[in-house]
């Protein structure tokens, strides 16, 4: 009978190929990736070890590369803490924290910004005017689907919502003052950290906070998913109150994050389809390990860009889906193979 | 202790799927509820379930299920839907210890009293050696049985199951009813929506006969699929038997 | 091959072309700084610490220095470059010494160049930095924050506004007088330029990569207006928000069609508009004239020599519509 003695062990989800917790892992990975952040900077004849002149050092680490390295956890920790939960959610795996707008709705508050001339002036008003537009999104969501909305009418909300931002986005674009802000506008939503000050991250952070602990609540109704609405329901945890707690925790702190780093791509897609294979499919199991391992990929994103021979600086976006593609054009590979078989 | 439906509607917009139902189900039951397509069977089981909204009341043991909480809920009424299946592909272990979701807290890892339940659940299904199976590998009769382990897991005194046997091989279909019978004799409510007239005869204590969204008939399996009854609320007139000291009501021939 | 796996190799193909694309822009960039450059960058940059050095020292021993600066912008590094005194200069942005971009490129290129990055000006310790009022407002806050000056200049929109800007950068910089020197010089210019004005301005037609026109008011419009030329376009209202259509070009054929060509060898969508069959037909019966976009891209001393370019088309075309016709005669190219 030793199918009931792993079952008991496998009460909390056995692990894959490794029998090792992904903490062990990950938490090393992270701390390697801030430290080799905080180590490598840029300067104009390329990538520079150390901090250089002791004269400058403190201003170097202190305002210009701990910042970006923290924002870089920041805002990779909500990517991937966000594509699980949504994935989960959804149970797609094509899911992404822009499906539901939020994105979206945050380039084009930044954009309007920049289009009417505040941002020039201030660099923390196009934040502002960032995370402004995805609570509009949200709101705009709210609206469209309705409290008891289902699923898929939350999906289509959230299609017509992206449809909507970015046509209003290219409006904007079109009309925009001069050459040169609209130039600014395009390479923002590219997405980058580059010079992003310590006020930054004090500004994402009191709204990310807050969308990861909503997040985090519905981590346990996301298990109950698994069964299907129905089952989830009569198991105490009714599907409507986990879409909003993903919803919400998602619009808050992906809208912040793009708010100030323009649009980072693919980290959400990724990360939970790298982790799954060995933390197992339990959404609840994935939500932490997936924020460990989005801030890593987004870190050493970050990193390789300071790396490259000197020019000017490649945007992290571009990085990130240069990484994203080929992992996910061999998923679809592993799947179609396992499918066959 | 009893499951009291009183006056218990469920319309969807305009349409009546319920009429105004008073029941009262008393634990220890296999109930089978049956009844012609559209009759209103499964919404008056979501009704129960608590999973679509309804007019009236329903209270478990006097106490109405809308006073308590989520939690409390999940654990006096478990719900199997009619297609079940898993979204991810977990094993069969993992899939039961779901069932265990109600009995713990926020960060509450489970302990050995769900380890039992879970092997509980599991060898009273047939299924223990399905238990490191992955779920989207197993076979519909396979699946079915770790299914409705998972809703024993949750250890409720009710237990309500939509169609548990659509589409299984004799074998499993007589293996599902088999455990819904036990459980019933173990002092469970178990209110099952079938479609199998025969097997509703032989293995429920009780029927209820719904048409159109009103209970048309109640009692005794036999007394209920009497053949009038069939031939009114179905339109087929059956063949009625005893063997092995069980009754026999099998729907032979259409009705003009 | 399976649909899929045609669908697979084409999407890695794109994959690899993309990324063949940015590693290409990235070391052809990379070869084309050091190509422009006098020295490896190695040396540029040590010997921006040994100026430092020397400036601090000389500083020293004098008691007064004129303050360092580092511009991270197109514009403001021309500006600068007309401003300063060259022991000023610690360092210009990479697209100064461009010579598409720039039209003092090769003075430029004996300056280190910097990508506009925070870190690396902090590297550079410059006492003012020049930027340009859309340049990455992140960058210049975070400089701001960490406790240098920054002068922001706006896009210059008129001659008066060069005029501003050379005041503004050179009472930055300590270089007051040399930036008198340059206002008088320029106003000496254009009082010349306006003598030759006659009565019979050409109306004239200027096209810009991506059917861009001058717009009315802008600094392009008053270098046309000194060279005794019409801007048609402004006249009639016939621009949409700064882009004519060649339609409209065809409905108002004007005197001298004025081609603003950027970086005419590389292949883009906005240059094929410059190649319009239309268009084309068009440039074969009027007089034409090219003027390249670095030359009035920005505001400065030096955009008066687009002046000079254009009063030469003036004159051709006003001779072309004496003999009654309007002919192209050889098409004058400054290069």
């Amino acid at each position: 009978m030793s199918g009931a003695t792993s079952g008991t062990a496998s009460l909390g989800g056995t692990a894959r190929r490794l029998d090792v917790s992904p903490y062990v892992l990950l938490v090393p990975l992270l701390f390697a990736a801030c430290a080799l952040s905080l180590w490598i900077g840029r300067t104009s004849t390329g990538p520079m070890l150390g901090l250089g002149d002791a004269a400058i050092a403190g201003p170097v680490l202190l305002e210009i590369r701990l910042p970006r390295t923290l924002l870089a956890l920041l805002v990779g920790g909500t990517l991937g803490l966000s594509g699980a939960a949504l994935q989960g959610l959804l149970r797609n795996p094509l899911a992404e924290p822009g499906l539901l707008g939020a994105s979206s709705g945050a380039a084009l508050g930044a954009v309007l910004v920049f289009y009417f001339g505040l941002a020039a002036a201030d660099s923390l008003v196009l934040p502002l005017g960032g995370v402004a537009g995805s609570v509009a999104a949200l709101g705009l969501l709210y609206g469209l689907a309705g409290r008891r909305a289902d699923l898929v009418t939350i999906v289509l909300a959230g299609i017509a919502i992206n449809a909507f931002a970015a046509a209003l986005t290219s409006l904007a674009l079109n009309f925009a003052p001069s050459p040169y802000a609209a130039l600014e506008i395009l390479f923002w939503m590219l997405g980058s950290l580059a010079d992003r000050s310590i006020v930054h991250v004090l500004l994402a952070l009191p709204l990310m906070l807050p969308g990861w602990l909503l997040i985090g609540a519905a981590a346990r109704g996301l298990d109950a998913l698994t069964l299907g609405e129905d089952t989830a329901a009569s198991l105490g945890f009714p599907p409507a109150r986990t879409q909003w707690l993903v919803i919400g925790g998602t619009a808050l702190s992906v809208g912040a994050a793009v708010a100030v780093t323009g649009v980072i791509g693919f980290v959400g897609l990724v990360v939970p389809h790298m982790l799954r294979p060995w933390v197992g499919h339990h959404p609840r199991k994935l939500l932490v390990p997936c924020f460990l391992a989005g801030a890593a990929l987004t870190l050493f994103a970050d990193i390789a860009i300071r790396v490259m021979p000197p020019g000017p600086e490649l945007k992290l976006g571009v990085v990130t889906a240069l990484i994203g593609a080929p992992f996910f054009l061999q998923l679809i590979l592993r799947h179609g193979r396992e499918g066959d078989a | 202790m009893t499951l009291r439906l009183e006056r218990v509607a469920v319309r969807y917009g305009r349409r009546i799927a319920v009429a105004e139902t008073t029941l009262e189900l008393a634990a220890g039951q296999l109930v089978g509820l049956v009844g012609p397509n559209g009759a209103g069977k499964s919404s008056l089981l979501k009704a129960a379930a608590g999973l679509v909204p309804h007019a009236g009341s329903i209270s478990w043991r006097s106490v109405p299920l809308a006073r308590m909480g989520r939690l409390e809920r999940a654990r006096t009424i478990a719900y199997l839907p009619q297609s079940a299946g898993a979204h991810w592909p977990i094993t069969a272990a993992e899939l039961v210890a779901l069932g265990r979701m109600p009995h713990l807290a926020f960060a509450e890892r489970p302990g050995p009293r769900d380890a039992a339940a879970v092997a509980w659940a599991l060898e009273r299904c047939a299924a223990t050696s399905l238990a490191d199976r992955r779920v989207d590998r197993l076979s519909g009769g396979e699946r079915a049985r770790v299914l409705l382990a998972r809703a024993l897991a949750v250890e409720t005194p009710v237990l309500l199951v939509d169609e548990p046997i659509q589409s299984l091989d004799p074998r499993h279909q007589l293996n599902i009813m088999r455990v819904l019978r036990d459980s019933a004799e173990r002092g469970t409510l178990v209110v099952a929506v079938l479609h199998d007239v025969a097997l509703a005869a032989r293995y429920c204590t009780r029927i209820v006969l719904l048409a159109d969204g009103r209970i048309v008939g109640d009692g005794a399996p036999e007394s209920v699929l009497s053949p009038d009854a069939l031939a009114r609320w179905y339109g087929v007139e059956p063949y009625v038997a005893r063997h092995l000291g069980e009754p026999v009501v099998l729907p032979w021939r259409q009705i003009d | 091959m399976s649909p899929r796996g045609s669908a697979l190799a084409v999407l890695s193909a794109g994959v690899v072309a993309a990324a063949a694309i940015v590693a290409g822009t990235l070391f052809g960039g990379a070869l084309g700084a050091r190509s422009s450059a006098a020295e490896p960058t190695e040396d540029r940059a040590d010997s921006a610490v040994a100026r430092r050095d020397a400036r601090k020292s000389a500083s020293a021993r004098n008691g007064s220095a004129l303050p360092t600066v580092a511009s991270i912008n197109l514009c403001t590094d021309q500006l600068v470059l007309h401003v300063a005194d060259p022991s000023q200069i610690v360092t210009l942005s990479w697209l100064s010494a461009d010579p598409d971009e720039s039209t003092l490129a090769e003075a430029a290129a004996r300056y280190p160049l910097n990508y506009g990055s925070a870190e690396e000006i902090l590297r550079f310790d410059p006492d003012v930095v020049i930027a340009g009022s859309y340049t990455n407002a992140f960058t210049r806050t975070l400089l701001r924050s960490l406790g240098y000056t920054i002068v922001d200049v706006e896009p210059a929109h008129s001659l008066d506004d060069i005029e501003t800007h050379v005041r503004q950068v050179a009472g930055a910089i300590g270089r007051i007088e040399r930036g008198e020197e340059l206002v008088r010089e320029m106003r000496a210019r254009i009082a010349r330029h306006r003598q030759r004005l006659d009565s019979s301005p050409v109306a004239t037609v200027v096209v810009r990569p991506g059917g861009f026109t001058v717009e009315a008011p802008s600094l392009g419009h008053e270098l046309m207006t000194l060279a005794g030329l019409r801007n048609l376009p402004a006249e009639r209202g016939l621009d949409r928000w700064g882009s004519l259509s060649v339609e409209t070009l065809l409905h108002n054929p004007p005197e001298l069609l004025v081609f603003t060509a950027y970086r005419a060898g590389d292949p883009s969508l906005a240059n094929a508009v410059l190649a319009h069959p239309a268009l084309e037909r068009i440039a074969a019966r009027t007089v034409t004239a090219d003027v390249p976009a670095a030359m009035w891209s920005c505001g400065l001393p030096n955009s008066l020599d687009a002046v000079a370019l254009l009063e030469r088309a003036a004159d051709r075309a006003r001779s072309a519509r004496e003999h009654g016709s309007n002919r192209t005669v050889l098409a004058e190219s400054p290069r």
